[in-house]
């Protein structure tokens, strides 16, 4: 049974947040659906998995309509579209934005709406579609040109950078450098993800990989080869929170939130004063999750962790507590990861091969912990998994999301 | 940051350091992020510094393939720039020397700075 328990340190008594419904579309680099009918798709199924109907929403959140999108399709009222597109009377709509944790941060406004008793039911959703090829004109070129090259700020920007690989490939160098870790010993993670992403119906790469095949691919930016990186990712899921009353009657009552934590370092890419091999906000992050779940690592069954590139990937396994430092890479290639492993994390393929479309990730990995802790997660089950933890990051891992879901 | 790059044009490396605590303050900001202080008095650098990391960034704005690097500067920040040797002569640690160059971008011509890599000096038997 999970307990309520004092919230960030308070003795406010609030009350427990249910995830009554998920749904999750296939994750591609190509989708044949806009944004808007993605949007839709998920909301319906959502709706559909917690047994509502849209007029018993009472919070619609979401972030903006993808990262790189067609500019024709920035629609700065997607929330308020939708509300008037499903007919609800919400007692809370936003559209959130904060880097890749856009979407968890949009969980846990509705997670907080929810204990406060404002919100019964908030559905949170997300889709991502890049601008189409045959859209991809001149004009339209330069505005996508400054919106990706304009991430890395008025300094780097007039460096010309325009992939983040830039600065994951030197952060995966210092970490080789600083724990004499080897080039072979991290293709071990892009292969231990394909391997669990291999069982995932839904996931964007499926064909199994050796490590001579993560070595011998295309260099991207040395020493990351391309099937270090996450893929240009397609896709939509949308989350429903409900409070612990609504959920019962909705026979749903099956998974909860039990603990959050949140922190940031003072840097927004690449740090200028701090070490690119540490991550003091994702520590932090993790530390307040478990504390406010009264839990510690070990507890913690099932994981879904935000790695967009192998090294970092392994740092995030580090930083979060699951090894020391320069110890995951030898985790990793010892199978200690896998599904059937000791600390099973990203079964459902992670960013590298269950694909990676930003404002959807948080999402995609919350319909991956509550698949796990259901018992509905097929082949890649992680066997009796009751707590799982879901992870979402900004920048260059420059601020960090934890939440924490158990089974009742 | 637009003075910065004015005077790069110069060709000289200017960023602001701060009176009270007598850090330098990079990217450019008002205040001291470190004491708060608002005197701040912009100066040049050494130029000194080492190669914290480098890549080669493919498809890049103003470049088709370039060597990047993060500079850590004798005045402890650290700064992306252009790296002006092929990967395989680098290496981290080593000691860098400030350069300029001028670049033909989306936003006209601008001056950019570049290190590269002192060479070491021939060993003396001891």
């Amino acid at each position: 049974m999970v307990k309520n328990r004092p919230f960030l340190g308070t003795e406010v008594f609030l009350l427990k947040v249910a995830i009554v419904g998920g749904s999750l579309t296939e994750i591609k680099s190509r989708l044949d659906a806009d944004a808007f009918t993605l949007s839709l798709r998920v909301i319906r199924e959502a709706l559909r998995d917690a047994n509502l109907e849209a007029k018993d929403i009472d919070g619609i959140l979401t972030t903006p309509p993808g990262y790189f999108t067609d500019p024709s399709d920035m629609d700065r009222f997607a929330p308020q579209r939708m509300g008037e597109y499903l007919y609800t009377n919400a007692k809370a709509q936003a559209m959130i934005d904060m880097g890749g944790m856009t979407s968890l941060a949009a969980v846990k406004y509705g997670a907080y709406e929810i204990m406060q008793g404002r919100c019964r039911t908030v559905l949170i959703y997300a889709s991502e579609k890049y601008v189409s090829r045959e859209k991809w004109n001149p004009q339209r070129h330069t505005y996508l040109i400054h919106l990706v090259n304009g991430i890395y700020g008025p300094h780097d920007r007039r460096y010309g950078v325009m992939r983040a690989a830039v600065y994951y490939a030197m952060a995966a160098q210092r970490y080789m450098y600083e724990y004499k870790v080897s080039r072979e010993e991290i293709a071990h993670v892009p292969v231990v993800l394909r391997e669990n992403a291999s069982m995932n119906p839904k996931a964007q790469y499926r064909e199994p990989i050796t490590v001579e095949d993560v070595l011998n691919s295309r260099p991207v930016c040395p020493p990351l080869n391309l099937l270090d990186c996450c893929p240009v990712s397609e896709g939509g899921a949308a989350v429903i929170l409900a409070d612990e009353k609504t959920a019962r009657n909705l026979g749903k009552d099956d998974c909860y939130i039990v603990g959050i934590g949140e922190a940031h370092d003072p840097t927004s890419f690449f740090p200028v004063y701090q070490s690119v091999t540490e991550i003091p906000s994702l520590r932090r992050a993790t530390r307040e999750a478990l504390r406010h779940a009264g839990m510690s690592l070990r507890d913690i069954d099932v994981a879904e962790v935000y790695g967009p590139f192998s090294g970092t990937e392994l740092m995030v396994y580090e930083e979060m507590g699951f090894y020391e430092r320069g110890e995951a890479a030898k985790a990793v290639a010892e199978g200690r990861t896998k599904i059937n492993g000791d600390t099973p994390i990203n079964p459902s393929g992670g960013r590298l091969s269950f694909g990676h479309p930003p404002y959807v990730t948080p999402l995609a990995e919350i319909y991956e912990i509550v698949a796990q802790l259901r018992g509905e997660a097929g082949k890649r089950q992680v066997e009796d998994a009751e707590a799982g933890l879901v992870h979402a990051e900004h920048g260059m891992m420059n601020g960090n999301m934890v939440m924490i879901v158990k089974r009742r | 940051m637009e003075r910065f790059f004015e005077e790069l044009k110069n060709r000289r490396f200017v960023v602001p350091r701060c009176e009270e605590c007598g850090k330098h303050i990079f990217p450019p900001r008002v205040f001291c992020p470190f004491c708060g202080s608002e005197r701040l008095e912009w100066g040049e650098v050494s130029g000194r510094g080492t190669l914290y990391a480098y890549t080669t960034n493919k498809g890049g704005l103003h470049f088709r393939e370039q060597t990047v690097g993060i500079v850590e500067l004798e005045e402890g920040f650290r700064i992306l720039s252009l790296i002006g040797r092929p990967l395989e002569e680098l290496r981290i640690g080593q000691p860098v020397k400030l350069e300029f160059i001028e670049v033909e971008t989306l936003e006209g011509k601008v001056t950019l700075h570049k290190f590269t890599p002192i060479p070491s000096q021939p060993q003396d038997s001891v």
